[in-house]
């Protein structure tokens, strides 16, 4: 039977609120640019990039979220490596089923864009 | 290093999943997984569209790469990254957040390895890439500027690209969740409209208004900068931490709350929806002014969703100084990043193969990759159903007997050849029908399309005759710009004058601002052109010469054979069952007609019976 709404929402908020706190706003500080002349960036590194195989991409890792939970461990993100290992732990938990069809049949209420 | 040869480009996951096939820079197949599964805008993993593309495969031939349309791991990042950064708010979309983290971490490389069992020739470009590289490499273009704006895919939201030769070089950026599709798709919710399907109603509803709100959208929704760049304030929105695209702020600034669908639309969501647009076509103008500056091209392509909205696209061919040439990858939402992403990948190991198309034209094929059915196929669905119909006896008499049809005020649905990749039908999977009758418009609306009374319609004209009709571009083979109906053709009150004797709802308005060609005119005599060459050898571009010594009358009005909230028709049996369950009279499919008031009596019984979802 798959998991429920509330307990998806009980086990995030779990881990984003525990293992989070401070450290969270540190890592994203809010910056304000309206004094700037742009808001234009440079691209990312990764938008550089051609394309990369699925093979690069995993890495010696078995799967992606871990690929980037490692990749957030070298660049010192400590928190997001935290919250995606944890992420990853629970849905390989066999507890845990995840069922994908009722949100690819209607995305929300239909009144917002598929951010997420 | 193995150059790939036959790529697959595959999107998916979040909407209009696609797949496209390439044969190195030749496109060969590329459909929308929508028309068919028949849900439109369809997120699922495109099974039948790969199906259909690897069908297009030569015999013997192989695939030799997949590349799928964005980088799985860099949304992830984005999607935790927002999670974390938002905490505690957020959580009523984090269980959605988790159930697209487990698709990405462990369907969809299963899923992609069921087509390609090798990790190493499976290849993930990122989302503005794959559409940089749909808008480029098919473009008629050697070198040019390339401008992505969209709602989001991993991180960035708008891009600038410099495209020469076979490279794609990224320039500038903005990232989410700064974004201007989103910018629009919460005025596309403010004004009751379905977000990612509703966006064609609010640009269609925005000349019944006046921009009255844009200072006050520029001054407290979006930061624009001088080059185009921009911020939203957040505090209006609620995409990245709820289940609804604009805050409660949003209606408190705009003076009243979100409308309804089932709400009558006043003048107040016209002025608002007018006032969106307009900040729109100031944003995309100048950042097309950037585009070209940051690159130093004249040449212009765009791609992602935002490069549907034909108004600011015809501001840019308007209005941007210097500008020698645009170009607009038809397929411009994510269905079209399936595209690109084959055509980047395609292009990788032979540096040195020239990719681009030797002849001036682009390299769509007219857009006309889906599939094609045979007569033999038709005809049996035609016999299967008991639907009684004619055999003339060669194309020109069709085609005589089709424009005779139009002629005498039938609508026609029109299936024939390869089905139209992307969002518009340009004519092999089309309604048809005389724009001059009054009238035309809501029966087309109301009893054919089962939708609002006050939505305009597209024509597909001739190209020689279209300069003769129309001010401003006249060179428009996708349906992506606007032109202006000549001063001459116009006739009855113009749209300032209908108010003001009274006349407020858009149904009525449209009704009210006529022409000579009332059922392709919008109230301020625009017209999303669809040119069409005499001699373009398509079967429709026949019909409408017929129809032209027939009548007089250079154009038809070109509409998508479907009905509301269905995708477009893709198969005989899709077009057979949309002309039943609508009132058109004839239905031209593949050498055959079929005429409603010649046949049994249960076809026309059947007419208007079934109910639609909104769209």
């Amino acid at each position: 039977m798959p998991t429920s709404k509330l307990e998806l929402m009980e086990l995030l908020v779990t881990t984003i609120m525990g293992l989070t706190g401070d450290d969270a706003k540190k890592q994203h500080p809010t910056q304000d640019r309206t004094a700037h002349s742009t808001y234009f960036d440079a691209p990312a590194a990764q938008v550089d990039t051609s394309n990369i195989t699925l093979a690069d991409l995993l890495g010696d890792q078995p799967n992606l979220l871990l690929a980037l939970a490692a990749s957030h461990e070298g660049a010192d993100s400590v928190v997001s490596a935290r919250v995606i290992r944890q992420i990853a732990s629970f849905l390989c938990d066999p507890a845990v089923s995840i069922d994908v069809t009722e949100h690819r049949t209607r995305r929300f209420l239909d009144y917002v864009y598929p951010v997420v | 290093m193995h150059a790939p040869r036959f790529v697959l480009g595959i999107s998916a996951l979040f909407h209009d999943s696609a797949a496209a096939l390439v044969d190195g820079a030749t496109i060969v197949a590329a459909a929308q997984e929508e028309r068919f599964s028949r849900r439109k805008a369809d997120s699922a993993f495109p099974g039948r569209a790969i199906e259909y593309c690897l069908s297009q495969l030569p015999a013997g031939a192989g695939l030799d790469a997949v590349a799928f349309y964005e980088n799985p791991r860099l949304k992830m990042d984005r999607i935790v990254e927002t999670a974390v950064a938002n905490a505690p708010r957020g959580a009523v979309i984090w269980p959605q957040a988790l159930r697209t983290l487990f698709e990405l971490d462990t369907s969809l490389p299963a899923r992609l390895c069921g087509v390609l069992d090798d990790p190493s020739r499976i290849h993930f470009t990122t989302h503005h890439r794959s559409h940089a590289a749909s808008a480029f490499y098919p473009s008629p273009f050697d070198s040019a500027a390339v401008l992505v704006v969209d709602g989001v895919g991993e991180w960035s939201t708008t891009s600038i690209w410099q495209g020469s030769g076979d490279r794609l070089h990224p320039v500038r950026e903005v990232r989410f969740p700064h974004s201007l599709g989103l910018f629009y798709s919460a005025f596309t919710q403010y004004c009751g409209f379905k977000v990612n399907s509703g966006e064609y109603k609010l640009m269609g509803l925005a000349p019944f208004g006046r921009p009255v709100y844009r200072k006050k959208i520029c001054d407290e929704i979006i930061d624009v900068k001088p080059d185009g760049s921009f911020a939203l304030n957040l505090k209006y929105f609620e995409f990245h931490t709820g289940a609804s695209t604009v805050s409660p702020l949003f209606g408190i600034l705009l003076g009243q709350p979100v409308r309804l669908p089932s709400e009558p639309l006043t003048q107040h969501f016209m002025d608002v929806a007018a006032s969106a647009q307009a900040v729109i076509n100031d944003v995309m103008q100048a950042l097309a002014v950037s585009a070209l500056r940051l690159t130093d091209m004249r040449h212009l392509c765009m791609a992602g969703g935002v490069a549907l909205n034909c108004v600011a696209n015809t501001a840019i061919w308007r209005n941007v100084t210097g500008l020698n040439g645009l170009w607009i990858q038809p397929a411009a939402s994510d269905a079209g990043g399936a595209l690109g992403a084959a055509l980047e990948v395609a292009r990788r190991g032979l540096p040195s193969r020239p990719i681009r198309p030797v002849s001036r034209g682009d390299a769509m094929n007219g857009a006309l990759l889906g599939p094609r059915y045979s007569y033999a196929e038709i005809e049996a669905v035609l016999r299967h159903r008991g639907i009684p119909f004619e055999a003339p006896v060669d194309e020109g008499s069709l085609c005589q007997a089709a424009a005779a049809a139009l002629g005498n005020g039938s609508i026609v649905g029109h299936f024939d050849g390869r089905m139209e990749f992307g969002p518009r039908a340009l004519g092999n999977r089309s309604i048809l029908a005389d724009p001059r009758p009054d009238g035309t418009l809501q029966r087309v609306n109301r009893q054919i399309k089962f939708r609002e009374g006050w939505r305009p319609f597209a024509p597909v004209v001739l190209a020689e005759e279209a300069a003769h009709y129309f001010d401003g571009p006249t060179d428009s083979p996708y349906m992506l710009l606007l032109s202006e109906l000549k001063e001459q053709f116009r006739s009855g009150p113009s749209l300032g004058e209908a108010r003001s004797i009274g006349t407020y709802l858009p149904a009525d308005l449209q009704q009210a601002v006529t022409s000579a060609f009332g059922a392709i005119s919008h109230v301020d005599y625009t017209s999303r052109l669809q040119t069409l060459s005499r001699h373009s050898g398509s079967r429709v571009g026949a019909i409408l010469a017929a129809f032209h010594e027939l009548t007089g009358c250079p154009m038809l009005l070109n509409t998508s054979f479907n009905v509301r909230g269905e995708p477009i028709v893709c198969s005989p049996d899709d077009a057979v069952g949309c002309f039943l369950d609508t009132h058109l009279d004839v239905l031209v499919i593949g050498p055959f007609i079929v005429r409603k008031q010649a046949g049994a009596a249960w076809m026309n019984k059947k007419a208007g019976r079934r109910k639609f979802d909104a769209d």
